[in-house]
C-alpha cells in the first residue's frame, strides 16, 4: 500500500500567509514561518509555499522565509511560484527548499523542465497545474495564479510533464480552492489515472469527509490543505486520527 | 571539534542537510576540495539528482579518488539517498554507470514486475523501517519511527549481511539503510524526517 502524505499549503503575497476563495480575494492570516513551525510541531508531512504575486510581478520574495523555515523545520519544504529559470530554482535549493514547483515557466518554455530536471533529478521537480473546468471530462490550464487562460488541456499537460521528467504534480482546481465545497474529484480521479507519477490533491477540503473521498476514490497520493488549517478548523492529528479510522496509511 | 564534510555536487538541498547538522550544534563544510575531504572525520554524500550526473561530477574533480582513500583509512562515510546508491558497484540510471564501489550491490529502478498493482514513481512518503540489524545509528530512534523517502531507483545488496533495515512500497520490499564497516547509506532523507531523523545524523556525527 502507499503511505498518504498531509501538506499543508502556504499561500504567500510579500511577507504574509494569504488565503482567498479561487485563488482570489485574498485575505492576510499572518507570519508564513509561524504557521508553518505550528504545523511542523503538530506533525504535518510537508510544507508547500506558494507565492502567489511573484509570475505577475517578476520577483520572488519567498527566499527569506523559506531560509528561516529551514532552520527548524525539518520535514521537505517545497517553493512555488516565480520560478522562471535555473538560477531561480538554485537561488530557492540554496535557501533550503528541499523541492521546486513551477507552473508559469513550464507553460511558456516547457524545455526549462527538461533542464531542471535533468539538473536537479525528478524527484526535486514538482509541476504545478491550476485547472479551470470546462466541462464533466475537460479542464484547461491556468497560470499566474489562475488568472491566465493558456488554452492547454490538464490531462495532456500533465502527460507531457511526466515525459518532461516531473516527479510530482500539484493539481489545483481553481473552481473548488478556498470553496471549503470539496475537492473536484473527477478532475485528480482522471489525472492520476492517466500519470504514473504522484499527485498532490489541492482546493476545496472543507470536512474530513472531502479528504476520505479524494484519498479512496480519486486515488491521489498526498492532499494539499490550506483554510482548514490556518482557520483552526480541523488540526492535523484529527484529520490524522480520522484517516487511521478509515484505513488510510498515513504517519504519525 | 569534528570535522564534517558534506560533499558539493551542485545538486539539490544540501543546505537542507547543513541546516540539520547546525541545528544538532555540529559545524560542517560543504565542499569539492579534496584535501578537505582526505582531511575530515566524517563526509556526507547528500541526496538528490541523477547517478551519472553525480558520478561525473565526482570524477571531474577527481573526488572518486578522495572518497575512496577517505574509506581506506577507516573513517566514517554516511551516503544520503542518492549518496547511498553512489557507494555500489554501478546504477542502470541513464544506461550503466560504475558507482564508487564502497558496498558490494548495483542500483536499478524500482521495479514495476515485482508487483501486480500499478505503482506510481517516485516513491515519496514517510514510512516505517523494518529493522534487519541493530546499528547505533537507531540509538534513541523508536522502532516504530516513520523516514521520509523520494526515490525512483533502489539499491540491492549483495551480501545481507550489510543490510540494516528495509521498508515496503506497495507490496515491493525496499532496502532503506545498509552497513559495510565504516561505509553507511539511507535510502532515506534524515534531514527531511523530522526529530528522528535528526537522531540518525546525531548518531552518525556523534560516532
Amino acid at each position: 500500500m502507499r503511505n498518504v502524505r498531509l501538506i499543508a499549503r502556504l499561500d504567500i503575497k510579500g511577507k504574509n500567509l494569504i488565503k482567498g476563495i479561487r485563488l482570489e480575494g485574498l485575505r492576510v492570516m499572518g507570519n508564513p514561518y509561524e504557521f508553518a513551525k505550528k504545523y511542523f510541531d503538530e506533525g504535518i508531512d510537508e510544507i508547500f509555499y506558494m507565492d502567489t504575486v511573484a509570475s505577475l510581478y517578476n520577483r520572488n520574495s519567498l527566499n527569506d522565509i523559506v531560509s528561516e523555515t529551514s532552520k527548524n523545520i525539518f520535514i521537505p519544504i517545497t517553493v512555488g511560484g516565480g520560478i522562471r529559470t535555473v538560477e531561480d530554482a538554485t537561488q530557492a535549493l540554496k535557501s533550503g527548499a528541499d523541492k521546486i514547483a513551477i507552473n508559469t515557466a513550464a507553460v511558456n518554455n516547457p524545455e526549462l523542465v527538461k533542464e531542471l530536471c535533468n539538473r536537479f533529478g525528478s524527484s526535486t521537480i514538482v509541476i504545478s497545474i491550476e485547472a479551470k473546468k470546462l466541462n464533466n471530462e475537460k479542464w484547461e490550464v491556468y497560470t499566474n495564479n489562475g488568472r491566465e487562460a493558456t488554452g492547454l488541456d490538464v490531462i495532456n499537460w500533465a502527460i507531457e510533464c511526466e515525459k518532461l521528467g516531473v516527479g510530482e504534480i500539484l493539481l489545483t482546481s481553481v473552481d473548488q480552492e478556498g470553496t471549503g465545497q470539496g475537492f473536484d474529484y473527477n478532475l485528480v480521479s482522471q489525472v492520476s489515472k492517466k500519470t504514473n507519477i504522484p499527485v498532490i490533491a489541492s482546493g476545496g477540503m472543507g470536512s474530513l469527509d472531502d479528504f476520505l473521498k479524494v484519498v479512496t476514490e480519486s486515488n491521489c497520493e498526498a492532499v494539499a490543505i490550506a483554510d482548514i488549517l490556518h482557520y483552526k478548523k480541523k488540526d492535523i492529528k484529527e484529520i490524522k486520527n480520522f484517516a487511521k479510522k478509515n484505513s488510510i496509511t498515513v504517519r504519525f | 571539534m569534528k570535522k564534517i564534510v558534506i560533499i558539493d555536487y551542485k545538486l539539490g538541498n544540501t543546505l537542507s542537510l547543513q541546516r540539520a547538522l547546525s541545528y544538532l550544534n555540529f559545524k560542517s563544510e560543504i565542499t569539492n576540495d579534496k584535501k578537505k575531504i582526505l582531511d575530515a572525520d566524517k563526509i556526507i554524500l547528500p541526496g538528490v539528482g541523477a547517478f551519472p550526473v553525480a558520478m561525473a561530477y565526482l570524477e571531474s574533480f577527481d573526488l572518486v579518488f578522495a572518497i575512496r582513500e577517505f574509506a581506506k583509512k577507516g573513517n566514517d562515510i554516511l551516503g544520503i539517498c542518492l549518496g547511498m546508491q553512489l557507494l555500489m558497484n554501478n546504477s542502470d540510471e541513464f544506461g550503466y554507470t560504475k558507482g564508487l564501489g564502497l558496498i558490494d550491490g548495483n542500483v536499478d529502478i524500482i521495479s514495476k514486475n515485482e508487483s501486480k498493482s500499478i505503482i506510481k514513481l517516485p516513491s515519496i512518503g514517510w514510512y516505517e523501517l523494518r529493522k534487519k540489524k541493530n546499528d547505533l545509528i537507531f540509538n534513541d530512534v523508536p522502532l516504530s519511527h516513520w523516514f521520509y523517502f523520494v526515490h525512483s531507483f533502489k539499491v540491492n545488496c549483495s551480501s545481507e549481511e550489510h543490510i540494516l533495515a528495509k521498508y515496503s512500497y506497495s507490496n515491493i520490499e525496499i532496502i532503506a539503510a545498509i552497513r559495510d564497516k565504516n561505509i553507511l547509506g539511507v535510502q532515506f532523507h534524515p534531514e527531511n524526517s523530522g526529530k528522528e531523523g535528526l537522531k540518525i545524523l546525531n548518531n552518525f556525527c556523534n560516532a
